[in-house]
């Protein structure tokens, strides 16, 4: 008997995820990294001027407002030309009255 | 109805507004019933028949996750804390295509493959497991009934903000609050008429065109809901940026402001005035002040209870003896407003300035941002209760993973990818959420970053800053009416909320406790009646519990929320793509996220106490991250230790037929 082949869905499906996962680990990493670098001061010791962007402070432009744009980018080029589409099947009526 | 359209005051064109949404809600309610009809009820009741198209599927899914946490708890959290929070919502860039895509494509297949209605359903036929199926509904409807607590509060404080000042509703409660008298529990739980009336009038709402309707109802609803949403959030942004001057102005003035002061206030008739110019009550929200002396600058308060002299429920009289009260002098809570040029322009009516205003103690600061500027434009932002600010690297962190991922275990997400009818649908809705999403969160956050420009003092009651903003710039742009469509916005995200889960909750009981095992060969029309029953009954049961609930709504959400994540995220996703995943994993991974979230909260209130709400944060990390990594690691050994699963259940999911 030949060796049973994975269904196309579930594959199509883990590839995606992969995708998805990537894309979170890398806007976590630009968020935490701006946030650290020019928008955090735990132990209070702020600069007595905080810059600003677009009239919001620079960290947040750039940690926040930035990935963010990339994000959607993202988004529509994995709707468009990365996921595919897939037969998901007929339900098989209501279980136990059927 | 006919009571609010009678308003003659200046919110009368905002009750309109309001009411014709309502209207508009239960005809939608109306019109899925008559669909009900003709499909087969319970798939068409719980899961609209697995026929969701895209604009349906995407806005659904928006409006149920855009809880009474996002529209009142978050403008909350936005309010107090400032611009830091733009990174606690900060991962709501991922979270569209993280939520729909990771696994939606294979929940809505296996859902189909095992006809599976609710999500303890498709775990139950996934391993064969009764058990699993039981465990499952056992903490879906635990957790979907508290939440459903802290969202019918939500629901109540919206309509109050609504209706406080329109005469109607006033006489309404004066009646109602002497109907209650006669009801002995109520009077000792110390309700005040006027919330209760409304969580009465939003409840009954809520609950009836849902049991009425059905899934279908839900989710047409929330597409109505989902577009207000977005309505109120594109009508304010400019009118609050404009208002606050410009969005740099804005942040200028936020890098300015220093954090408020909890103080306690002794407040004494003048010694000269009678009794009517004194004012007997005071409300909450009125500014009182300390006037200037030579050796001390003006100091500015904002009332946080109503007080009153003659009537020693409201406000604490102060005691001159073990049994008598000074009816001239009462203490009432109040913030000190710190920054300078918010007191050098907040006025306070003329005729309070008769009154003898005293500090009583020294008050509490901040415990992290008191008396710094750029507090609120800079991490880990100010806040009262904890020293190491609210959003310290470990938390922002937690934050990020736990709105992402937290929403890709909630069932209510859940159930509805099992509800679209194909993959294309599925595309096109992580795409229409992405933009709908973006539109939502950022542009609230700017919002109410302004609000602290606008509405100053507002620490007093954060969770009424929403409606109180959206009433404040609705007027100030001469269009009084648009705020009822505004307040409609957080009115619709709770309604959408609710709905859907007490449709959880309640197919929890029919399907997967009677159906599935109690009563396999109930006919349609018992599982018919028994529906309705359930899902009146839960809701009532919910309604009732929020009479009296926890000050602080989004600690409610967020415990029940993650709680439900932590519980089935990991189960879920490893039932999706890992083959080698057994019963017994799944079994186990689904306690321990369980019991370690729940431990880490039950330990925290034990130390922080029952206001507080705070979990133990382990090094930091939110309970959810906490949760999710055991619930994964218990997944993997225990599912190593065990027998693999039998080969007809790999090959049914994971193989070509």
């Amino acid at each position: 008997m030949a060796k049973p082949q994975f269904d196309p869905v579930f594959l199509h499906a883990r590839r995606e995820a992969l995708y998805i996962l990537g894309l979170f680990v890398f806007c976590f990493a630009w968020a935490m990294g701006v946030y650290l670098v020019d928008g955090y001061y735990p132990r209070g010791d702020i600069p007595a001027e905080i810059a600003l962007v677009f009239g919001m402070p620079r960290w947040v432009f750039w940690g926040i407002l930035a990935p963010w744009l990339f994000c959607i980018g993202s988004t529509v080029w994995f709707v468009f030309f990365f996921m595919k589409d897939d037969d998901l099947g007929e339900a098989d009526g209501d279980k136990v009255n059927g | 109805m006919t009571l609010l359209f009678a308003s003659t005051g200046g919110n009368s064109g905002a009750l309109i507004v309001f009411c014709l949404y309502m209207l508009a809600v239960f005809a939608m309610a109306a019109l899925s019933h008559r669909v009900l009809a003709r499909r087969k009820f319970l798939s068409e009741y719980f899961l609209g028949s697995r026929s969701l198209g895209v604009w349906a599927f995407a806005l659904t899914f928006a409006a149920t996750s855009a809880s009474g946490g996002s529209f009142m708890g978050f403008p909350a959290v936005v309010y107090g804390h400032g611009w830091v929070v733009a990174l606690w919502i900060g991962s709501y860039m991922v979270v569209p295509i993280l939520v729909m895509g990771l696994l939606g494509k294979r929940i809505n297949q296996l859902s189909r493959k095992t006809g599976a209605i609710t999500l303890p359903d498709l775990l139950r036929d996934r391993f064969e497991s009764a058990p699993l199926g039981g465990l499952a509904t056992f903490l879906l409807v635990f957790f979907v009934t508290i939440n459903l607590v802290g969202q019918f509060k939500a629901g109540s404080v919206i309509l109050q903000a609504l209706l406080h000042d329109v005469p109607q509703y006033q006489a309404a409660v004066g009646r109602f609050g002497e109907l209650l008298r006669g009801v002995p529990w109520l009077a000792s739980q110390e309700v005040s008429p006027g919330p209760l009336l409304c969580l009465l009038g939003f409840g009954v709402g809520v609950i009836v065109y849902t049991t009425y309707g059905g899934f279908r109802a839900v989710v047409w609803t929330d597409v109505l809901q989902g577009v207000v949403m977005i309505g109120g959030v594109v009508i304010m942004l400019p009118l609050a940026i404009y208002y606050a001057g410009g969005l740099a102005g804005a942040t200028r003035d936020m890098a300015d402001q220093t954090p408020p002061r909890e103080v306690t206030l002794r407040v004494a008739r003048s010694a000269t005035g009678d009794t009517e110019s004194n004012h007997d009550i005071l409300p909450s929200g009125t500014w009182l002040q300390i006037a200037a002396t030579d050796d001390q600058p003006r100091r500015l308060f904002r009332t946080s209870a109503r007080g009153h002299f003659a009537d020693g429920t409201h406000g604490q009289l102060v005691r001159t003896s073990a049994d008598s009260k000074d009816e001239t002098r009462f203490d009432i809570p109040a913030y000190e407003i710190t920054t300078a040029k918010q007191i050098d322009q907040i006025k306070v009516s003329p005729h309070l300035l008769d009154h003898n205003v005293t500090a009583v103690g020294r008050g509490k600061r901040y415990a992290f941002g008191a008396g710094e500027r750029n507090t609120y434009v800079t991490g880990p932002g100010p806040s009262l209760a904890d020293e190491a600010g609210f959003l310290p690297l470990s938390l922002a962190m937690s934050f990020f993973l736990m709105w992402t991922f937290s929403g890709a275990g909630q069932p209510g997400n859940m159930v509805r990818q099992m509800a679209f009818k194909d993959s294309r649908t599925l595309r096109y809705g992580i795409l229409t959420l992405c933009f709908y999403y973006s539109l939502i969160y950022f542009p609230l956050v700017v919002i109410f970053c302004c609000a602290r420009v606008i509405l100053p003092g507002w620490e007093i009651d954060p969770d009424r800053i929403m409606p109180e903003m959206a009433k404040t710039l609705t007027s100030s742009a001469g269009f009084p009416w648009l705020a009822g469509l505004l307040v409609a916005a957080p009115f619709a995200a709770v309604m959408s909320t609710v709905d859907s889960f007490l449709l959880m909750s309640s197919s929890g009981v029919v399907r997967d406790i009677y159906q599935r095992n109690i009563n396999p060969a109930a006919s349609e029309k018992t599982i018919k009646r028994l529906t309705y029953i359930v899902t009146l009954a839960i809701g009532s049961a919910a309604m009732f519990a929020a009479i009296n609930p926890p000050k602080y709504l989004q600690q409610i959400i967020i415990f029940t929320g993650s709680g439900l994540s932590t519980s089935f995220l990991v189960p879920v996703a490893l039932s999706l793509y890992w083959p080698r995943f057994n019963r017994a994993g799944a079994i186990s991974s689904m306690l321990a996220g369980f019991v370690s979230y729940t431990s880490l909260y039950a330990v925290g209130f034990a130390q922080s106490g029952y206001e507080q709400m705070q979990p133990l944060q382990l090094g930091n990390f939110h309970p959810f991250v906490i949760g999710a990594i055991v619930s994964l690691s218990t997944a993997i050994t225990v599912t190593l230790l065990t027998r693999p699963p039998e080969e007809h259940l790999t090959r049914k999911f994971f193989y070509k037929p």
